[in-house]
C-alpha cells in the first residue's frame, strides 16, 4: 500500500520540480504506471475481508475498485486539461498538476484507511484541492458561488459526522471501522441522532436528492478535470461512506431508511425529468450523476449484498461514464466555446468521428446490454424489487427517462444543422485516446464483473 | 565514430531533434511534419504569456499539421503522445488486464465449489446425506462433565 | 520614535507579562497588567494618525477599566480571605475577575473595542495585540482555575465563536476581519478552560502560530482591505498560496494546523457529554470559514482585473520578514504533530 501511496505523494514534487517540456508527459505516464502497480491490489487469494490490512490502512473489496478507478482518473484528468492549460505559464500548470495529485494522494488515503477519525480528515482534505480546482481552474465568475456551495453544504453535512466520530471514539476508546463493526457496541444504544449523523455528510456527498444543488453548480463551473474527479470519485466517496457505516448501526438502518429510499427514488425521477429541460450540456451530465447516485444511495441502504454488488458496480460503471460524457462536453466546449445545446447542434457533419463516441457514451448512460451499467442497474433494480414490489414503477419510469435524455443529449449534440460561421478545428489524437481509456475499462470489466465487488 | 553514427541512427528513428539540418532524416518518423519548425528550447518559448485568443489554434496546425493536441511543441507533441499510448493502453490495459486475469482466483470461489462437488460425489458413493445437520459426529464430541464450576 | 524609547517599551512589554504570569500576589499580577497597557499604548500611537489615538484611548480606556475591576475583586478577596495568593479565590470575586479578563481578552458580549483598537494600529501592533497581549490576561485565567466559574466560561465562549462568525461576514478590512477571527478563536480557547488547561495551552499556542503567520503575511503584502488583497500577487505568488493554507488553517479545515484544537475541544466536550455546545460549536467554525475562504478567493483563487502598473509591484524586493517561512509551514502542516503537542 505505502509502495502506491508515496509513488502517488511523489506525484507532487515530480509535478512541481520536473523540466516544463516533460511536464505533462511525465506526469500522466507515472499516473497511469501507478495504476497499473495496483492492479496488484485485486490479488485477493483467500475468503478474507479486509484482505489485506496493517495498521492504518486496509484492502478490501469495496475499497480496491474505488482506488483504482480514481487512480485511473488521474491520467485521464491530466490529458484532458491539456488544451487548456496550454496558454498558462509553466508554473501554474506545475500548480494545477500539483493540485491533481494531491487531491490523488489524499482520494487514496481515504478509501483505505480504517480509522473513522483518519477517514474523517481525508474526506475533508479532498475538500481543499477540489474547491482549489474548481474556483482557480473554472472560467466564469459563478464559480465562486458554486465553490462556496461545494464546501458549505460538504462540510454542513459532515460536522456532525465528526462529532459521531467523537462520541464513538469517546464511548469506545477507539474509532477502528473493523473493530466497531464487530463488536457493535453502538446498536443498543445507538440513537436516530447518531445514525443520522454518520449517513447525512455522505447523503449530502452522494448527492441525495434535496441535498443536490451544489452538485450541478459545481460540475458547471469546475473545468474537466474538476468535473472528472467530482462526477468519477468524489460522489462515490458517499456510497463508499454509507457501505462502511452501515455496519456499524444494522438495526437502525432498519427503521431510519424509508425516507432515504423514498427521497433517492424520488429524486431519480425528478433529475431525470430535470435532465429533459436542461440548456447546459454539463448541467445535464450533473443531473444524471444526481439520478443515478440515487439508485446507489437506495441500494446501499437497503444493504443485502446483491444490492451492495450493484451499487459498488454501479458507482464503478458510473464514473467512468459520466467522466467520459464531461470529456466529451469539454470537446465540444473547447471548439464551440458555449455548453449550450442549442448552439452546438449538427456535431456529427463537423466532427464524425466525435459522433461515434458521443454514442458510445450516451448507450453507456443509458445502460445499454453489454455494458456494466446495465448490470449495476439489474442488480440494483431486481433487489429493490426484493425489498418491496412498488419500487419497480419508479426505477423502471427512471430508466426510462434515462433513455429519453441520453438520447436527448445524442440527438441534440450531434443531429441538426451545424451553426454558420463556426470555424471547429479537428478532434485531436488526445481527444480519442482520452475517449477510448475512458472505454475499454468500461468494456472490459463486464468480462470479469466480480472485480468490482 | 560508428557507434556516433548509430546513435545517430537511433535518434533520427526515434524523431528527436539534432542540431544538424533536419532535412537530411529523410527516414524519420516525424519528419515532414517536424521539417518547418527549428526544435524549440522549451514549449513555454512558444506559448506566450497573453496569446491571441482566435489565432492560437490555427497557427498550431500551420506549424505542426500533425498535431496529436498535446502540446505546441511537435517533437514534445509526438513524445507526449507516444508515451501516453505506451503506458496507458500497453502496459495498464493490455498487460494490466493479463495480468488481472491471470491473478489466482478471489476469494476462493473456485476452490470451495470443486471442494463442494467432491464432497457431493463422496457422499452419493458412500450413501451418505448430503446435508447432515451434525457436521461433526455427536458421539465424538466431548463435553464437559455437568457439575463442573 | 528613537531605537533607544522603543527597545524599552519593546522590553516592558515583555517584562511585564511576565511579571503578571509568575506573580503570585494579587496586586502584582495587576501591577503587570498595567504596565502592560501602558507600554503598548506608545506603540499604538506611533503612528500619528486620529485612528491610531482612538485606538489607543479606547485600548487604554478597556484595559484600565478590566484592571481596575481586577484590583477590586482581589481587594474584595483580600477582605473576605485574608489573603493576597492568586490560587485561591472565593467564588463571586473569581466571577468578576474571570469577567474583567473577558473583557481583557475581548470576548463576544464585551468584544466592541477590539476590532476599532486593531484597525487603528499598525499590522505588527495589531499582531502583537492578538497574540502577546492575550497571554497575561490568560495566565491570570489559568491560575485561578481551581474554581472557575464554568457556566459563565461555557457560554461566554460559545457566544464569542459564534459572534466572532457572524459579525465578520460582512467586514471589508483585513485587520478587523483578523479581529473577528480571534474572537472565534478565543471563545475556542476559554472553553478549554473548563476541559483541560493542556488543551488551553495547545489551543493558545496553535491559535498564536496561525494568527502570526496570517499578520505576517498581511504584512509581506501591504494588505488592509480586501481589494489589496487582489494585488498580493504582485508581491510574491507563492505566498498568496500560503495564505490560502494558512487563512484555511485558520479556519480549521483539515488536515491543516487550526484542525488540531477544534479536533481536541469537541473530543474534549464530548467526552464530557456536553452535546449541544459541541454542536454549535462546530456549526459556530462554518461563518468565520465562510469569510476565510472569501479572502482565500480574493487572494490565490481568481485574478482580478489590474491595469499594466500593477505589474512593476514584484520588481521591488518585497521585504521578506524572517519569520514568514516558518510560521506559514507551522500554520499548515502540524495536525500529524498532535499527539506530542497533548502529552
Amino acid at each position: 500500500m505505502l509502495k502506491i501511496l508515496l509513488a502517488t505523494a511523489m506525484l507532487i514534487p515530480t509535478a512541481l520540480l520536473i523540466k516544463p517540456k516533460h511536464l505533462f508527459t511525465t506526469t500522466s505516464a507515472y499516473a497511469m504506471l501507478i495504476t497499473f502497480l495496483m492492479l496488484k491490489w485485486f490479488e485477493q487469494p483467500l475468503n478474507h475481508k479486509p484482505h489485506s490490512t496493517n495498521t492504518l490502512m486496509m484492502l478490501d473489496n469495496i475499497t480496491t475498485p474505488l482506488t483504482t478507478m480514481s487512480a485511473w482518473i488521474l491520467p485521464l484528468m491530466i490529458i484532458a486539461s491539456q488544451h487548456h492549460l496550454v496558454t498558462e505559464p509553466v508554473n501554474r500548470k506545475r500548480m494545477f498538476l500539483a493540485t491533481c495529485a494531491t487531491l490523488q494522494t489524499t482520494l487514496i488515503m481515504t478509501f483505505t484507511t480504517t480509522d473513522l477519525t483518519m477517514f474523517y480528515i481525508m474526506f475533508e482534505m479532498t475538500l481543499v484541492p477540489t474547491l482549489i480546482l474548481i474556483t482557480r481552474w473554472g472560467s466564469q465568475a459563478e464559480r465562486l458561488n458554486a465553490g462556496m456551495y461545494f464546501l458549505f453544504y460538504t462540510l454542513t453535512g459532515s460536522l456532525p459526522l465528526l462529532i459521531a466520530i467523537l462520541h464513538l471514539y469517546v464511548s469506545n476508546g477507539h474509532t477502528t471501522m473493523l473493530l466497531l463493526a464487530m463488536q457493535n457496541t453502538l446498536t443498543p444504544n445507538m440513537t436516530m441522532i447518531m445514525w443520522l449523523a454518520c449517513m447525512m455528510a455522505f447523503m449530502v456527498k452522494m448527492p441525495l436528492y434535496g441535498l443536490h444543488l451544489w452538485l450541478p453548480k459545481a460540475h458547471v463551473e469546475a473545468p474537466i478535470a474538476g468535473s472528472m474527479i467530482l462526477a468519477a470519485v468524489l460522489l462515490k466517496l458517499g456510497g463508499y461512506g454509507i457501505i462502511r457505516m452501515i455496519p456499524l448501526a444494522p438495526q437502525m438502518t432498519q427503521t431510519m431508511y424509508f425516507p432515504f429510499i423514498v427521497l433517492s427514488l424520488w429524486g431519480m425521477i425528478m433529475t431525470s425529468l430535470i435532465c429533459l429541460r436542461q440548456t447546459d450540456l454539463k448541467s445535464i451530465i450533473a443531473y444524471s450523476s444526481v439520478s443515478h447516485m440515487g439508485l446507489v444511495i437506495a441500494a446501499t441502504l437497503i444493504n443485502t449484498p446483491w444490492s451492495t454488488a450493484g451499487a459498488m458496480i454501479l458507482m464503478i460503471a458510473h464514473g467512468l461514464t459520466s467522466s467520459l460524457l464531461f470529456c466529451l462536453a469539454n470537446t465540444n466546449y473547447e471548439r464551440t466555446h458555449t455548453r449550450t445545446l442549442l448552439l452546438t447542434q449538427g456535431l456529427l457533419f463537423i466532427l464524425p468521428l466525435m459522433t461515434m463516441w458521443w454514442l458510445v457514451a450516451s448507450l453507456m448512460n443509458m445502460a445499454l446490454p453489454p455494458t456494466i451499467n446495465l448490470l449495476g442497474e439489474l442488480m440494483i433494480l431486481s433487489s429493490l424489487f426484493n425489498w418491496n414490489t412498488t419500487t419497480i414503477i419508479l426505477t423502471a419510469t427512471t430508466t426510462l427517462i434515462t433513455a429519453t435524455y441520453s438520447l436527448y443529449i445524442f440527438i441534440t449534440t450531434q443531429r441538426g444543422t451545424p451553426l454558420p460561421n463556426k470555424v471547429l478545428t479537428p478532434t485531436h489524437t488526445r481527444e480519442h485516446l482520452l475517449m477510448t481509456l475512458h472505454l475499454v475499462p468500461l468494456t472490459l470489466l463486464i468480462t470479469n464483473p466480480a472485480l468490482m465487488f | 565514430m560508428a557507434a556516433w553514427r548509430s546513435l545517430a541512427g537511433v535518434q533520427r528513428l526515434l524523431g528527436l531533434p539534432r542540431r544538424a539540418a533536419r532535412a537530411a532524416s529523410s527516414g524519420g518518423a516525424a519528419s515532414s511534419a517536424a521539417l518547418q519548425v527549428p526544435p524549440r528550447a522549451s514549449p513555454a518559448a512558444l506559448t506566450p504569456a497573453h496569446a491571441e485568443e482566435e489565432d492560437e489554434e490555427v497557427s498550431v496546425y500551420v506549424k505542426n499539421p500533425d498535431w496529436h493536441g498535446f502540446d505546441t511543441d511537435p517533437v514534445v507533441d509526438l513524445w507526449n503522445m507516444r508515451l501516453v499510448f505506451f503506458f496507458g493502453f500497453s502496459i495498464t490495459i493490455v498487460v494490466g488486464t493479463a495480468f488481472v486475469h491471470y491473478l489466482p482466483e478471489r476469494g476462493l470461489v473456485g476452490w470451495s465449489r470443486r471442494e463442494a462437488e467432491r464432497q457431493i460425489k463422496y457422499r452419493e458413493a458412500h450413501g451418505l446425506p448430503l446435508l447432515d445437520p451434525n457436521y461433526y459426529d455427536p458421539s465424538k464430541i466431548v463435553l464437559p462433565p455437568e457439575d463442573e464450576e | 520614535m528613537s531605537p533607544l524609547i522603543w527597545s524599552l517599551l519593546i522590553t516592558s512589554l515583555a517584562t511585564s507579562t511576565i511579571i503578571t504570569m509568575s506573580s503570585h500576589h494579587w496586586l502584582l499580577a495587576w501591577v503587570g497588567l498595567e504596565l502592560n497597557t501602558l507600554s503598548i499604548l506608545p506603540v499604538i500611537i506611533k503612528s500619528h494618525h486620529p485612528r491610531a489615538t482612538e485606538a489607543a484611548t479606547k485600548y487604554f480606556l478597556i484595559q484600565a477599566a478590566a484592571a481596575a475591576l481586577i484590583l477590586l475583586a482581589s481587594t474584595l478577596n483580600a477582605w473576605q480571605t485574608g489573603h493576597w495568593s492568586i490560587m485561591h479565590t472565593s467564588a463571586h470575586t473569581t466571577t468578576i475577575i474571570t469577567l474583567a479578563i473577558l473583557l481583557k481578552l475581548g470576548i463576544a458580549p464585551m468584544h466592541g473595542w477590539y476590532p476599532e483598537v486593531l484597525q487603528g494600529s499598525t499590522m505588527n501592533t495589531a499582531l502583537i495585540i492578538s497574540t502577546w497581549q492575550k497571554l497575561a490576561p490568560l495566565t491570570l485565567l489559568y491560575l485561578i482555575n481551581n474554581n472557575p466559574p464554568t457556566n459563565i466560561l461555557l457560554l461566554m465562549g460559545v457566544i464569542s465563536a459564534l459572534a466572532g462568525g457572524w459579525i465578520g461576514l460582512n467586514q471589508t478590512q483585513t485587520r478587523k476581519i483578523m479581529a473577528f477571527s480571534s474572537i472565534a478563536h478565543m471563545g475556542w480557547l476559554i472553553i478549554t478552560l473548563n476541559l483541560s488547561l493542556h488543551l488551553t495551552t495547545t489551543t493558545m499556542m496553535i491559535y498564536m502560530i496561525t494568527t502570526t503567520a496570517m499578520f505576517m503575511s498581511l504584512n509581506t503584502t501591504t494588505t488592509k482591505t480586501m481589494t489589496d488583497m487582489g494585488m498580493a500577487w504582485t508581491q510574491s505568488p507563492p505566498l498568496t498560496t500560503m495564505m490560502m493554507i494558512t487563512l484555511m488553517s485558520l479556519g480549521g479545515l483539515p488536515p491543516l494546523t487550526g484542525f488540531t484544537p477544534k479536533w481536541l475541544i469537541l473530543n474534549n466536550l464530548c467526552h464530557m457529554n456536553l452535546l449541544f455546545p459541541t454542536i454549535i460549536l462546530a456549526m459556530a467554525s462554518l461563518p468565520s470559514l465562510f469569510f476565510y475562504i472569501r479572502l482565500a478567493y480574493f487572494t490565490t483563487l481568481t485574478t482580478p482585473p489590474n491595469t499594466t502598473n500593477t505589474h512593476h509591484k514584484w520588481r521591488f524586493k518585497p521585504p521578506l520578514i524572517a519569520g514568514l517561512t516558518p510560521a506559514t509551514s507551522l500554520a499548515a502542516l502540524l495536525l500529524p504533530l498532535m499527539p506530542m503537542m497533548i502529552s
